[in-house]
């Protein structure tokens, strides 16, 4: 019987340190060439001794068969410790866990608060390139040094109709103004026809959706990816339940609908 | 079959399996490993505590850190014998089934886990108190899964029933050859989910704005006993410990109302009030458990009542959940 429980060692091939509290591993499994996962899918992560937490994936799911990324931004001791690795070291991972966000067959707007564009981040890389699809990326952050993927951001803007704002300084080369993300889908005009995929903290959910309600964005092409407590990740533990549902099983990307059935919008 | 009958056919279990079986003691009937056939309490009375901690026990390794791997580490138990299970407790061991059917740790020990089932029922006190009206005749053995179940009749012998392959394997190393056969049938009955998992659940889902919650979170105290004491709660926490002989992986009971339970990176927490966690316990047993498997999260043995420091009981706040009057 296939031990969904067991952690599995991978290697760091590089590790680029993002920000002060933030860096991104490569990784590559033992048996790499079978790990498959699709966008917005996560692993639980972990080290001896430190335990494990569920990070999302954030490199392209084209590329599963050679290497996979995790970006971890220090937030307790396990994630500190992973910022203190290494190349050549190994980080222990299962999975990967969760539905991942559906298939992206019209234009697409990531919207990310804060270090919400991880989970975003392989969404983005999966479709980058296709010429069928206009992408546009609305980003919003409390701080510069906060902004995980700055120079990677910089790139991405010279691609794609991307804005990023700060809540508490300007930054020349994205925005002179200060806000919230909501500023942005205020003042931008948004992609028609166009799939939302939305990552950041559970407070800036409702006033997001609201934005985009005024801009009469279709409800059901909404989508939100959640964070929540996970030990298991297959939907057993409880500790992710929301409603009838798991997010580590169900989600962690839910519908408009599903937040609204659960009250997720107050 | 005769008590004396019984008894020996107890004996014999005891002679060469572990056996844990209710018993009386101290005027509560308590389950606990027991040493004589004589020791067991045949009056179906509920016992205090549950199976449970035979099946998922409260602490388990489930990886020992060696070198640079996390190395599985399955154990294996002595052959146990769950005895005298009543039909609630059977139900609850039928959900841990379903809820841990792919769970290496739960299935390897499980093997070696025979249920010996025993009618009776809830003691008449807690009768009026029960969530799901299950009667005893509704071929409810068809949708359960044991091994053995001990029918005892009004002149006080006994009859039995073989649910299992492993059932019939036990009766017949302990001579016994006159017993019928029970086919399981699935969770769900030929007529469809329980009306009262339905009603339950239509009670509860989507209740979070309800006052009730608000009104319970004044009394309850967050202390966990319900959960401890409940044979469907089954939460976990999954952490790496350092002990003498290095790291282990292990998993251990949680509880929803426990201060961690839903916190995140950063020290959020999903269930901040106390009102949440509550209406979380009650979602978990009369919605997510009927959403996956059609069947009882609650198997209405009434325990959490019994040890609720502050007497929060969960059939009085269905009927007040389910009153129209109170919905808002």
């Amino acid at each position: 019987m296939h031990n969904v429980y067991q952690l599995k060692k991978a290697k760091i091939l590089k590790l680029v340190r993002e920000n002060d509290n933030t860096v991104t591993l490569k990784l590559r499994f033992d048996e790499q060439k079978s790990f498959k996962f699709l966008a917005g899918q996560f692993m639980q992560v972990g080290l001896p001794g430190f335990g494990e937490c569920p990070i999302s994936i954030s490199s392209n799911p084209k590329e599963s068969s050679k290497q996979f990324s995790l970006i971890i931004r220090e937030a307790g001791e396990l994630t500190r410790k992973l910022n203190q690795l290494k190349a050549d070291d190994f980080v222990y991972a299962r999975g990967p866990f969760g539905n991942g966000f559906p298939e992206v067959n019209r234009n697409l707007i990531l919207i990310a608060g804060g270090c919400g564009f991880i989970p975003l981040r392989s969404v983005y890389e999966e479709n980058k390139n296709r010429k069928d699809i206009k992408i546009q990326l609305l980003i919003g952050c409390a701080t510069a040094s906060g902004i995980v993927f700055r120079r990677e951001l910089a790139r991405i803007k010279e691609k794609h109709d991307l804005s990023l704002i700060l809540e508490k300084e300007t930054l020349p080369e994205f925005s002179d103004s200060k806000g919230l993300v909501t500023k942005l889908i205020k003042e931008n005009e948004l992609l028609a026809d166009a799939l939302v995929f939305i990552c950041g903290p559970a407070a800036m959910h409702k006033s997001v959706i609201d934005e985009l309600m005024k801009k009469n964005v279709a409800s059901a092409s909404i989508y939100v990816s959640f964070e929540r407590r996970m030990h298991c990740g297959v939907g057993v533990c409880q500790h992710c339940a929301v409603g009838a549902k798991y997010v580590c099983r169900d989600g962690p990307v839910f519908g408009l609908e599903f937040l609204k059935a659960n009250s997720l919008l107050n | 079959m005769n008590q004396k009958e019984m008894n020996n056919f107890a004996a014999k279990l005891l002679a060469n399996y572990l056996v844990y079986a209710p018993i009386k003691k101290a005027k509560e009937v308590i389950i606990e490993k027991i040493n004589l056939a004589g020791q067991i309490d045949w009056t179906g009375a509920m016992p205090i505590n549950t199976f449970k901690r035979v099946l998922l026990p409260p602490r388990e390794v489930m990886f020992n850190v060696e070198g640079q791997e996390y190395k599985e580490r399955l154990t294996s138990i002595r052959e146990t014998i769950l005895f005298g299970v009543n039909i609630l407790d059977l139900q609850a061991i039928t959900l841990l089934d379903h809820v841990f059917e792919k769970d290496v740790y739960y299935q390897k020990r499980r093997q070696d886990i025979f249920t010996v089932g025993l009618t009776g029922g809830i003691e008449n006190d807690f009768r009026k108190y029960r969530v799901f009206h299950q009667a005893y005749e509704e071929n409810v053995l068809e949708h359960v899964m044991f091994d053995v179940f001990i029918e005892k009749q009004k002149n006080g012998n006994f009859i039995l029933f073989s649910g299992s392959e492993k059932g019939r394997t036990l009766l017949e190393s302990c001579n016994i050859v006159e017993y019928e056969n029970i086919e399981f049938a699935g969770l769900v009955p030929e007529k469809g989910v329980d009306n009262k998992i339905v009603q339950n659940r239509l009670a509860v889902e989507n209740s979070e704005k309800h006052n009730l919650w608000k009104e319970l979170a004044q009394t309850c105290l967050a202390c966990g006993k319900c959960s401890i004491v409940c044979p469907t709660c089954f939460c976990f926490d999954e952490q790496d410990e350092a002990t003498l002989e290095g790291v282990e992986k292990a998993r251990r009971w949680s509880s929803c109302f426990y201060s961690d339970f839903s916190k995140t990176a950063g020290g959020k927490k999903d269930l901040d009030a106390l009102a949440k966690k509550l209406y979380f316990w009650y979602t978990h047993k009369f919605v997510r458990v009927p959403e996956e498997l059609s069947y009882y999260g609650c198997v209405s043995c009434m325990r959490c009542y019994k040890v609720c420091p502050v007497g929060i009981n969960v059939a009085r706040n269905l009927q007040a959940l389910s009153s129209k009057e109170s919905r808002k």
